[in-house]
This record gives structure tokens, sequence and C-alpha cells, in this order.
């Protein structure tokens, strides 16, 4: 069941060039020549350039909604790019916080890949710039939080019966002992929409990058088990229910003709429940990705797939069409 | 103490407020106090950067008179590179350059310490930077060979040895 829970694994890599101030003290003259320096770096053959500075908007707040790009990218007055790996699907923030962020986010329980793909393109990056690093504190960055390994490992899980039991609040409460943060889907300040938690280190100084991951990794494992303990305990006491619970999602989602956005997740989040613990007919839900579908039915996604500008109303109705084109 | 939103006047109001364990604590003037909306005070969000910014506050575990002015000397240090001064980093928790953290190689140690209970880096090292430090190490281990080889007067040896550094010193500049 563990490899249900984890949605995704995600690794991010910051990286300075040693001649430049960081972006917070770059003038735009600088910024622009690094987007250019590491233009050259990047083949168009292997990478999809995308520049945010005359992108729309709607098709920046798309690429936030899919994780490619942070919301921070999209406040800075600097010249910035996104360079994204054709085969890995790794993303290349270029003058973000940090000059270079790397980010390979991987589907499933699969960190070892995700870092893989990450250290790749850092290592190529690396043979071209000359880094900020220091032998005693590693890779320097903008925040002394990340300093170090500059690495942010974090996995996505999804702790529905956590959440309904009020469980999870103690559990983040001893995760932030720990070193380990807790976040919702859409990172800092974003509540868990969907029961979806985003688990990352907080330490990155001290810690080799294996080292991050196993213990990132055995925290993971430890609220997986509970998790599970949770469906265990709920499907041998209470399984009609359960399975009650989530065929009610199931028939909201495929028949209401206006669904929010926090409707919409928790019902998905149900469903998912359901398709884990196999307790709804695989007829109906086959080989539908719902954290796919979630991420499908944010609002900017939402319009976008809709090719123009809609009202709250009509962005539910829209919404709710793109839910059953999935689920029926 | 004064006032944390105009810093001139002295604060009369302090106002202190505990979420989920954090305690807050905000001291205005009366002036600012009325311009300021009660909601807006009561509403102020801790961000991570706030807390952040808390940590790297030097001033909190002072006591002597001493360390009071080391804090201060430490606030007007400057970085030439990106001139950001410690105030600036303590009031934005963000660094400058790659400079900053030889400026502020002093102060740093203790918010690294806090923030990830340690100092050094135990991670990936850039290839051509880690070339140079395995060569910097074997330039070492030839000093010392040629240290020796002149004090056993084996000077042929020793000719070697020095031609051999500083083939390698050349090679290893970054």
């Amino acid at each position: 069941m563990r490899k249900d829970i984890i949605v995704s694994s995600r690794i991010r890599l910051a990286r300075n060039i040693a001649k430049h101030p960081f972006p917070n003290r770059l003038k735009n003259e600088e910024a622009e020549q690094i987007v250019k320096d590491i233009k050259k770096i990047f083949s168009e053959k292997k990478y999809t350039y995308i520049d945010i500075k005359t992108n729309t908007r709607l098709d920046n707040l798309v690429l936030v909604e899919n994780h490619i790009i942070s919301t921070e990218m999209l406040k800075s007055e600097l010249d910035r790019a996104v360079f994204l790996e054709k085969s890995t699907q790794a993303s290349i923030m270029i003058n973000e916080e940090d000059h270079v962020r790397i980010q390979s986010i991987v589907k499933g329980d699969n960190m070892e890949m995700a870092y893989k793909y990450a250290s790749s393109v850092d290592d190529k990056l690396d043979k071209k710039l000359t880094y900020a690093f220091n032998k005693d504190y590693g890779y320097l960055t903008a925040c002394p939080t990340n300093v170090g390994t500059a690495m942010r490992a974090s996995f996505m899980i999804h702790l529905p019966m956590l959440e309904v039991t009020n469980q999870i609040k103690n559990a983040i409460s001893f995760l932030g002992k720990l070193g380990i943060a807790v976040r919702g889907m859409y990172g800092e300040g974003t509540e868990a929409k969907g029961s979806l938690y985003q688990i990352s280190n907080q330490i990155t100084l001290g810690q080799s990058e294996v080292e991050i991951i196993e213990r990132l990794d055995d925290v993971v494992a430890q609220i997986i088990n509970q998790e599970i303990k949770i469906r265990n305990k709920l499907y041998s006491e209470q399984k009609i229910k359960l399975v009650d619970e989530i065929y009610r999602a199931y028939g909201i989602l495929t028949n209401a003709k206006l669904m929010t956005i926090k409707e919409a997740m928790l019902l998905l989040s149900y469903v998912k429940l359901g398709i884990d613990m196999k307790l709804i007919d695989k007829l109906f839900v086959d080989r539908v990705d719902i954290f796919d579908l979630m991420i499908k039915i944010q609002k900017s996604n939402v319009e976008k797939q809709a090719e123009k500008k809609l009202q709250t109303t009509e962005k539910d109705e829209e919404r709710a069409k793109i839910i059953q084109s999935k689920l029926l | 103490m004064l006032c944390d939103r105009c810093n001139e006047n002295e604060a009369s109001i302090h106002i202190k407020k505990t979420i989920k364990g954090k305690s807050t604590e905000i001291h205005l003037c009366e002036q600012c106090a009325k311009e300021t909306k009660e909601n807006e005070i009561i509403n102020i969000p801790i961000s991570f950067q706030d807390f952040l910014v808390g940590l790297m506050d030097l001033t909190v575990k002072e006591t002597t008179f001493e360390e009071q002015k080391e804090s201060q000397k430490a606030k007007i240090i400057k970085c030439e590179k990106c001139e950001m001064t410690y105030a600036d980093f303590k009031a934005s928790g963000k660094l400058g350059c790659a400079q900053c953290y030889q400026t502020f190689n002093k102060q740093l140690p203790i918010v690294f310490n806090k923030l990830h209970g340690h100092t050094k880096h135990n991670g990936k090292v850039p290839t051509k930077i880690g070339e140079n430090i395995i060569k910097e190490k074997g330039i070492n281990d030839l000093r010392q060979d040629l240290e020796k080889a002149i004090i056993e007067e084996e000077f042929e040896r020793a000719a070697y040895l020095r031609d051999k550094i500083k083939e390698m010193q050349k090679g290893a500049k970054i």
C-alpha cells in the first residue's frame, strides 16, 4: 500500500554562480547574462525553454499548479527563465531565490530516481559554470536554511485517515522536532487539500544527500504505517460505512453539474482511498490517475483547458465536466 | 525599547500572541498603535521568514556589555562585493552573494547551528572544486617530501619535487 500512499518523490537542488551576486542583489543585466549563459549549455533538442517574462500570466499560473515553477518565480522583476528536460521532465528555474534551482519530480515512491535526474543536470552545469561553493559550508545559497547540500527532498503523500481521525496534527508537531517539515500540496502556507501532504527535510548542512534521503524515508515510513493501521482498523470494523462514503463521493463526482475546487479535492481524495484500498469496482476507475486529475482541476488548469476566461460558476461547471470526462 | 513600526519612539503598547505554541511580540508606540487598525495587529501572520529572522537575532542571548558591543559591531559589518550589511541580512534573512559567507564568517556558524545543528558540509562537492581539493592535498604531501629531501641533503630529488609542485600548482587554478 506504501506505493499508493506516496504520490510523488521530489528533489530540489539550489545552485549559485560564484561570480554573480545572488538574485536578491542582482542587476538585471547580470540576470540576463545568466539566462544567456545557461541557454548555451542546454541544447534545444533536449530542453524546452520557457521565458517567464513573455509568457502569459495564465500559462505561468498553470506552470505553478503543475509544480514546474514556484510562485516566487512570478513575483521577481528580474529576467528569468525555465528549462524543461524533455526526457526526465526535470525543470531548471533560473533566477528564482538562487541562480539555479533544479527540480525533479518522479511519480510514486522513487526518491533515488528523482535524485539521479536532478544530480545529472547539476553535473552538466557544473562542467561549464563555477559554482559558489565553500569547503566548510558546501553549496552557498541566498537563504542560510538551504546551505550545504542545498537539497530539499520531499515526498507527496496521501493521508486521508490520519486527517479524519485528527492524528495528523500530532504527527506534524512531532516531525517538526525531527527537523522535518510538513506542508500542503502547494507548498508553504497552503492547507492540505485532498489530504495531500509534502514531507521534506529542513536540515541541509552536516548530512550528506544520501543520509538526508534515508532519514526522510525512515520518517515517512513511520507515518505511512500509522495511516495503514487506521485504514485496516476501519476496514475490519466499519467496512460498509467506508465503502458507502467512497461510492457517495464517486456518485457526486460523476453526476454533479457544478464542482468547487474544495469539494472536488475532498471527493477525489475519497475515490483515491477507494482505489488504493480496492474498495471501488475497478470497472469504474480503471487506470485513472487521481493525483493527475487533482492538478487538472486547479483554477488555472481549468481555464487553460476551456481556452477562455471564466466566471466562478462557469469554472465550477467546466471542472465538473473535466472530472466526468476522466471518471465516466 | 523602540517601536517596531517606526523605529523612532519608545514603545508603550505591547502585544503578545501565541499560536500553536509559537509566541510573537509586537511593540508599538502610541502613535503607531493608533494608526494601525486593531485587526491588522492581531492578524499579522507569522511567516517562515520572520521565524528565520528571529533565529538570527544575536541580541537575544546578550547579557554582558561586551557582548552587546560585539553585536552592535556585527551589525555594521559590510560585504565588500554586494554591500550587504549584517543588519540587512538580519532584516531580510537572505545573504547577497558568495562573498557574504566570508564577510560574516564569525556570525554565520551560530545561525547554522541553530538551523541545522551543524556547521560543516558533508555532501556532494562540485567536480572542478573537488579536483582542486584533491590536488591541494597532493601538493601538500609533495611539500612535506621536499622538506624531508632538503634536510636529508638529497638535492637531486628535491629539485625533482620542486618542479613537480610547480607543475601541479599551474593545473590547480580555479
